[in-house]
């Protein structure tokens, strides 16, 4: 049951932690490993048996909230927890094989941990457990970066999204006195802030999510390895941003605009992904730019409700996470060489690699075929844009002219067979999957085939060269400029004007001086002299005299 | 016949001890200064122990009266005297200087304050009271150092003491003119049956209530204390503060209410001037000051001012706010000035606060000692200072008085910022000095003293208990 | 449950017991304060025991105040200290306690005259508890006043304040505070003829200029805690110039007494002629929270960030004390009590890389880098700080922002906004000290925290963990919240 595994991945995870560092790191991983293997076969058994079953933990239970820990094992939860679960599995192997990996099982252990925090994003019913099991997310991210930069941009937009949701939940638990997510359907009462709400949730899962404008997050993970890269981006953070959207959809539905803003901005960042994926040099942005598609692709599916979604997130994880594998493996073979326009000529050197990315194209194009129908607009751009982005940096890659120095030439060769071998089982599992051989499925690849020979776009190969592009961050830079630089601008000058010039110039200032004469005065008065003790006496008498003269008087 | 005069051995074992001293001072050779500080203390004590058992018993029933209230401030200024008679007694040895002046000075004094607080009668308060304000004058001239500045303000004290007695006894004899008589009674009497009064009535009362708020050092007569406390050697200085305030407050308190309560209205805005100006010259002056001494002078003015303006009504709360505040603030003056006496550098009492810097390094616990006085003298809680300011500001909502209270709470501020002056010197700054090994008996009083501050305001009960039904008296 | 101990005013003597063996502990050059440290921990470890059994005996489900102890303290005026305690006051003392302890282990190697802190930092801790434990109106301005003078010392000698004029002004401004609160309760007193207890301040009947002086002058002395703007200026300035992290902690916790203060006084309805000072308030509160989030935002300073943060989390829990409902309470005590855990090893850890970084005459930038376990640990605090599910601080804060976004859109957002700004300063903060990019010396002398301390502060996230996991598991018994 969903429970069981969940607890089982928070203890393999800590024990996976606290061996980070030991003697025999790899014997932990293979451990490791061994357990994912089994929890696996016995997750896939109990979901095949249709095992169900409820499980909720009292976690506040006090007249102000009541909160359950629900874990309930269901074909919902058993379905969207099974990708993630063999997508865990596949980049504990990697991480275990790749020799860039300095922290194998700290990273491995830390991916267990996420996998259960997702879990429990899954099984949310609650606001509480969806606010927690995201922030837990996010934190466990954030320790699977480590690059500092990447970091840096990761939690600050993470931040932000995260603030976002605190927020939303807090209002909408105070407007509908319930913290459950059943509530979210109600929530267009008078007085109520629905529209905002949807607003709120979109920017935060977009941001979650990279989207367009929001981005800046998702492609500082560039900095990272490989097998960092894709186990990030679809086993963590971006990830959490679809599955919030699923978990709130009853909010979306509700709000005419939702589906709208997801479509525009599912397109704007197809495109930007498209556009990245072409342009950019480094194959690691490149990945990412790939990523962004996929995630376009979600957020689309999510503007046509949620069945599409539901039905399709499984492959399509896996689709895009085999494609980043497929990028991981082109640079392992070139000694790590990361710029496409360093690359070219690769296909007789590295033939099972090439053979592999060709395999992985025709089940993308099965899978995409077989599920147009449920969305048929959204997935034909998806087909059409990606498809074109592979053939084209395939096409440098594999067959365009070779910029490669010598080193890369000399050590060029297929990646082993322990990273080949399960990758060709998971593009034959997608491509039996799918079972689609359709003579549309044979005209697309064999297009895509003629686009991949033929290099129509490799002029755009001169991009490459212009570094303002290749190092260029727009959009980071635009929110410098427009949001940071004014509100740091805004501090000083309150600092400036409030603390020192009003506080400090005027106020104490003002408060010094007037003590510093009030005791000049006295000093001058009191100077010990005849004179000022008569001044004082005649003083006292006048004082005396006048007043007893006023009271007399009346 | 005995035993109507047996309440007379209070003031005639001061007036003995005075023969006894001087009969040593002229036939013994070998004398130290701590011969007459043992003198001293036997008949002070003795006194102390006779004011204690006559407590309500008059020798003099027509001039002077012994009763509870009486006997309390009385008491209270023997128990002050003997403590700050011994803290002397370690100048003197130290300095080597003679202490016959000192402390037969001081016997004469106490004689003549406890006759005035005992008095019923208008003459024997202006001869007691203005003739122990002029043996202040002798007192301040005491010491080796006979420097200009000294000379100057023991002159001027000694014309404005006179200006003032001369003050009192015209206004005396204007009472007698006007009254008949110079019983507390008859002049009480005079102005609450007269239906108008006439000016030369308030003047003569006037007369009379002026000298004691010179004597009390009320702005804007504070000029003679301030110029005394800053040149007079310490042992005088801790007298002048310490002691005859008691004296002079039950004076003020026993004429206002038994012979001027009439008329006290028209004078009471007099009273609430002088206090409101006590309080803000005090706390602006302590903060002109680097000498200590000068610096507790002014603090001494705002003590004063809020004392006075707790009393301005005189009733009964306003008596037992304002001797309770005195209380406090005597026992936190006499804990400051012991510590004065712990403040010595090869041989010399040091004043400047530069001088002291760091002195919590070396002398902790008299530093330590300094800092619960201050706090004290601040009325910050849990210290006994806020017993005294507890009574006094209740007492000054009780009576309406917002703005008076308002106008005292806001002014420690600035008084504070001059304590903080001293704390800092004392605490925070670096030594610049050596300091000389502090004798055992500052310690011991010290110790004394805190310990009579801890338990005062552990247990209030202990101190308050019957001063309450004491001070009724009056009435 | 009632027991016939005192609780109470145990759990306020033993830090002067402990004081007055500190002050008789020998510390000469072998021992170098030592035994004055080990007594002094020892009390303060001591009373958390005290503190515990307290929470044991405490019954949840019970309104009110509970463990009351009367003494008889004047006759005129008639006066009774009364002490009692409730959860959130017996929180909020387990989170001084808490955090002045991480304070002494944070001081503990400074060069400075131990003894003098230890005793002045035992004699404030009793004192507020005092304060925490105060039932009636003059034990609570008793208190209230009294922890100044251990506060001034320990500023003053420790603090490293060179500007004299800036700690003067503190004082004084802390003391106008006091004097205001002094003015009301003797009012308050008058009025009643009798001593009141806290709670029952704002059903005393006063008429309406009264009631204008006196609700006046509660709200300036509690707001002269707070670092609110204008008068934010003397508290901020002293923190920026401590460097060490017991000073700072004490002094930070200064602010809390007014939040308490607005806790205990503020009417759950609001009387209608404070209504419109109500309002003002809270826009002055939300303007200076913003405000000081910016300022922390921009400044350079570490400890002007977390000074900063934890303004802003005090001015928020000033904001949450003002709303209508008493279950916000809870929420606050529960949230108070991470918030000072956090904001104490923020502060320790902050001080002790200061440290490191003058022993490696380098930029403090990067330095976590060389220093793994103090990195894992600060990390594991910023997080915590800026509200992800480390501390009971998530869970609680959710509530209080729920409730003022309830009450106010407007003012939730602000509220939500100053949040992300000073959660953006502290991470600033993190990754500045984590850039790797920063170039370290090749040997570097600094040390990374000792494996016990390690331990120690593992210990304590540890222990925030099961604040968030179960805020209620340190209440033995008792009903529900």
């Amino acid at each position: 049951m969903i429970a069981n595994l969940f607890f089982c991945l928070i203890a393999s995870g800590f024990v996976a932690g606290a061996a980070a560092r030991s003697r025999y790191e790899r014997l932990w991983s293979f451990l490791l490993l061994a357990f994912l293997a089994f929890s696996g076969f016995y997750f896939w058994e109990n979901w095949q048996q249709g095992i169900t079953g409820n499980f909720a933990f009292h976690w506040i239970d006090a007249s102000l909230m009541q909160v359950n820990i629900n874990l309930a094992s269901n074909t919902d939860t058993y379905r969207l927890t099974a990708p993630l679960f063999l997508l865990a599995g596949i980049s504990v192997f990697y991480n275990t094989f790749y020799p860039a990996e300095t922290e194998k099982l700290r990273l491995n252990g830390l991916l267990l941990l996420n996998l259960a925090a997702l879990i429990l994003l899954i099984c949310a019913q609650n606001f509480m457990q969806l606010l927690t099991a995201v922030c837990i997310a996010d934190v466990l991210c954030l320790f699977m970066i480590n690059d500092i930069e990447g970091k840096r941009r990761y939690i600050f937009y993470n931040l932000l999204a995260d603030m976002g949701l605190f927020t939303l939940f807090a209002l909408i638990w105070k407007q509908t006195g319930s913290v459950d997510l059943a509530a979210l359907s109600g929530y267009r009462r008078l007085g109520q802030y629905p529209e905002l709400s949807v607003c709120l949730i979109l920017f935060c899962a977009f941001i979650k999510s990279g989207m367009f404008l929001f981005q800046g997050g998702f492609l500082s993970l560039s900095g990272l390895s490989f097998n960092r890269i894709f186990s990030i981006s679809y086993g963590a953070t971006p990830l959490v941003g679809i599955l919030l959207l699923i978990k709130t959809y009853p909010l979306l539905a509700g709000v005419s605009y939702a589906s709208a803003t997801l479509q525009l901005f599912g397109a704007l960042t197809l495109l930007w992904g498209f556009f990245g994926a072409v342009v950019i040099d480094n194959l690691k942005d490149k990945a990412l730019y790939f990523n962004l598609m996929f995630y376009a692709l979600m957020i689309g599916l999510l503007s046509l409700g949620l069945k599409p979604i539901m039905q399709i997130l499984p492959e399509l994880l896996i689709l895009g996470y085999m494609l980043n594998l497929l990028w991981m493996m082109v640079a392992v073979s070139a000694s790590n060489e990361i710029f496409v326009s360093n690359m070219g000529s690769f296909a007789r050197p590295l033939k099972a690699v090439f053979s592999l990315a060709l395999l992985l194209i025709l089940g993308l194009i099965q899978f995409l075929w077989k599920s147009a129908p449920l969305a048929e607009i959204w997935i034909y751009a998806f087909g059409a844009i990606i498809l074109m982005a592979c053939a084209h940096i395939l096409y440098q890659i594999f067959l365009g002219k070779t910029n490669a120095d010598e080193h890369v030439w000399a050590f060029l060769k297929n990646p082993p067979l322990l990273y080949l071998l399960p990758y060709a089982a998971a593009a034959a599992f997608v491509i039996w999957k799918n079972d689609c051989y359709d003579w549309m499925v044979g005209g697309i690849y064999a297009l895509f085939l003629v686009v991949l020979f033929l290099g129509p776009l490799r002029s755009l190969g001169r991009l490459y060269e212009a570094e303002t592009l290749q190092e260029a961050d727009w959009f980071d830079d635009i929110y410098e400029t427009l949001l940071v630089a004014p509100v740091k601008i805004l501090g000083r000058i309150l600092w400036l004007t409030i603390d020192f010039l009003i506080i400090e110039r005027t106020i104490v200032s003002s408060l010094s001086g007037a003590t510093t004469l009030l005791v000049r005065l006295l000093e001058k008065m009191h100077t010990g002299t005849w004179t000022g003790s008569l001044l004082y006496v005649s003083a006292g008498l006048m004082i005396t005299a006048a007043v007893v003269y006023m009271k007399v008087r009346g | 016949m005995i035993h109507k005069y047996i309440a007379a051995l209070p003031e005639a074992s001061l007036i003995i001890g005075l023969i006894v001293m001087a009969l040593v001072n002229l036939f013994r050779k070998t004398n130290t200064p701590k011969t007459f500080y043992t003198l001293s203390k036997f008949f002070l004590a003795f006194s102390l122990l006779t004011t204690v058992l006559f407590y309500n018993r008059s020798w003099l029933p027509q001039f002077l009266e012994n009763n509870p209230y009486t006997s309390l401030f009385k008491i209270i200024i023997c128990i002050f005297t003997l403590t700050w008679a011994y803290l002397s007694c370690k100048w003197f040895l130290n300095k080597n200087y003679p202490s016959w002046s000192f402390y037969s000075l001081m016997l004469l004094e106490v004689l003549l304050l406890s006759l005035a607080v005992s008095s019923l009668n208008f003459v024997v308060l202006v001869i007691a009271l203005q003739g122990a304000f002029l043996l202040n004058w002798c007192l301040i001239r005491l010491g080796d150092d006979e420097e200009k500045k000294k000379l100057g303000a023991s002159r001027r004290f000694l014309c404005f003491a006179l200006l003032f007695a001369a003050l009192s006894a015209a206004g005396a004899v204007l009472l007698l003119a006007r009254a008949g008589s110079l019983d507390y009674e008859a002049v009480y009497k005079h102005f609450s049956h007269v239906s108008k009064l006439m000016p030369v009535d308030y003047t003569a009362a006037a007369m009379m209530i002026l000298p004691l708020l010179f004597m009390l050092g009320l702005v804007p007569f504070h000029f003679w204390y301030i110029d005394v406390i800053g040149v007079a050697v310490l042992p005088v200085g801790g007298f002048l503060t310490i002691v005859p305030l008691f004296a002079y407050v039950a004076c003020l308190a026993d004429i206002v209410l038994n012979a001027f309560f009439p008329v006290w209205p028209v004078f009471k805005p007099v009273l609430i001037v002088f206090g409101l100006l006590s309080v803000g010259f005090g706390v602006v002056g302590a903060n002109s000051e680097t000498n200590m001494r000068r610096l507790f002078g002014f603090s001494t003015l705002y003590h004063l001012g809020v004392i006075v303006l707790s009393l301005a009504a005189f009733d009964d709360n306003s008596i037992l706010s304002g001797f309770v505040y005195m209380l406090v603030y005597v026992l936190a003056m006499s804990g400051i000035y012991t510590s004065f006496l712990g403040m010595r550098s090869k041989g010399v009492y040091l004043s400047e606060l530069e001088s002291v810097s760091g002195l919590s390094a070396v002398r902790p616990y008299i530093a330590a000692g300094f800092l619960v006085f201050l706090i004290s003298l601040i009325s910050t809680p849990p210290l006994l200072g806020f017993l005294g300011k507890l009574s006094v500001v209740n007492n000054l909502v009780i009576q309406g008085e917002y703005t008076v209270m308002l106008f005292i709470l806001l002014a420690v501020l600035m008084l504070v910022y001059a304590y903080l002056n001293v704390i800092k010197a004392l605490y925070f700054d670096a030594r610049i000095n050596t300091f000389d090994r502090v004798d055992k008996g500052v310690y011991i009083c010290l110790t004394v003293n805190l310990i009579l501050v801890l338990i005062s305001i552990l247990n209030p009960k202990y101190l308050m208990n019957d001063v309450e039904a004491m001070l009724v008296t009056i009435f | 449950m009632t027991s016939s101990f005192n609780f109470v005013s145990t759990i306020i003597a033993v830090p002067f017991i402990g004081l007055l063996f500190a002050l008789a502990a020998k510390d000469d050059e072998k021992t170098r304060d030592r035994n004055v440290f080990n007594v002094s921990i020892f009390a303060l470890i001591t009373n958390l025991f005290v503190i515990w059994r307290m929470f044991a005996l405490l019954d949840v489900s019970k309104p009110g105040l509970q463990m009351v102890e009367r003494y008889e303290w004047l006759e005129n005026p008639k006066i009774s200290i009364v002490l009692g305690m409730d959860v959130f006051s017996l929180l909020l003392i387990l989170a001084v306690h808490a955090a002045v302890l991480i304070g002494m282990f944070g001081a503990r190697h400074n060069k400075e005259d131990g003894k003098s802190l230890m005793v002045f930092s035992l004699m404030f801790v009793g004192m507020i508890t005092g304060f925490f434990a105060a039932a009636d109106i003059f034990s609570f301005y008793i208190f209230f006043e009294a922890m100044l003078l251990p506060l001034f010392m320990i500023i003053g000698m420790f603090g490293g304040i060179r500007k004299q004029g800036v700690l003067a002004r503190f004082f004084i401004y802390n003391l106008l505070g006091a004097i205001f609160l002094f003015f009301a309760t003797v009012v308050l007193y008058n009025y009643q003829s009798a001593n009141i207890a806290l709670n029952e301040v704002s059903r005393v009947d006063l008429n309406i200029r009264q009631e204008i002086f006196v609700w006046a002058a509660i709200f300036i002395s509690f707001l002269s805690r707070i670092p609110i703007w204008p008068f934010h200026y003397w508290i901020s300035s002293i923190s920026t110039g401590l460097r060490n992290p017991l000073v700072f902690i004490i002094t930070n916790i200064i602010p809390l007494t007014g939040v308490y203060g607005f806790v205990r006084f503020w009417p759950k309805t609001v009387p209608g002629v404070l209504s419109y000072f109500m309002i003002i308030l809270e826009i002055i509160c939300v303007i200076s929270m913003v405000f000081i989030a910016l300022i922390g935002l921009i400044n350079k300073d570490i400890q002007y960030k977390i000074f900063s943060f934890m303004t802003v989390g005090y001015i928020i829990y000033l904001l949450a004390a003002f709303l209508p409902t008493d279950m916000v309470l809870q929420n606050i005590g529960y949230s108070l009590f991470s918030f000072l855990i956090i904001a104490a090893g923020l502060e320790v850890l902050s001080n002790y890389l200061e440290k490191q970084q003058e022993c490696m005459e380098i930029s403090s930038a990067g330095i976590l880098c060389a220093l793994p376990r103090a990195s894992l640990i600060f990390s594991f605090f910023v997080l915590a700080a800026i509200g992800m599910p480390l501390s009971s601080m998530f869970l609680n804060n959710f509530v209080l922002v729920a409730d003022l976004l309830d009450k106010n859109v407007k003012m939730g957002s602000l509220v939500v906004f100053s949040l992300i700004v000073i959660a953006a300063a502290l991470l600033q903060e993190l990754y500045r000290l984590k850039d790797n990019t920063c170039v370290l010396p090749e040997k570097p002398c600094a040390a990374d925290i000792s494996a016990r301390a390690y331990g120690v502060l593992l210990l304590i996230c540890g222990f925030l963990l099961l604040t968030f996991v179960n805020p209620l598991w340190f209440v033995v018994r008792g009903g529900k919240l």
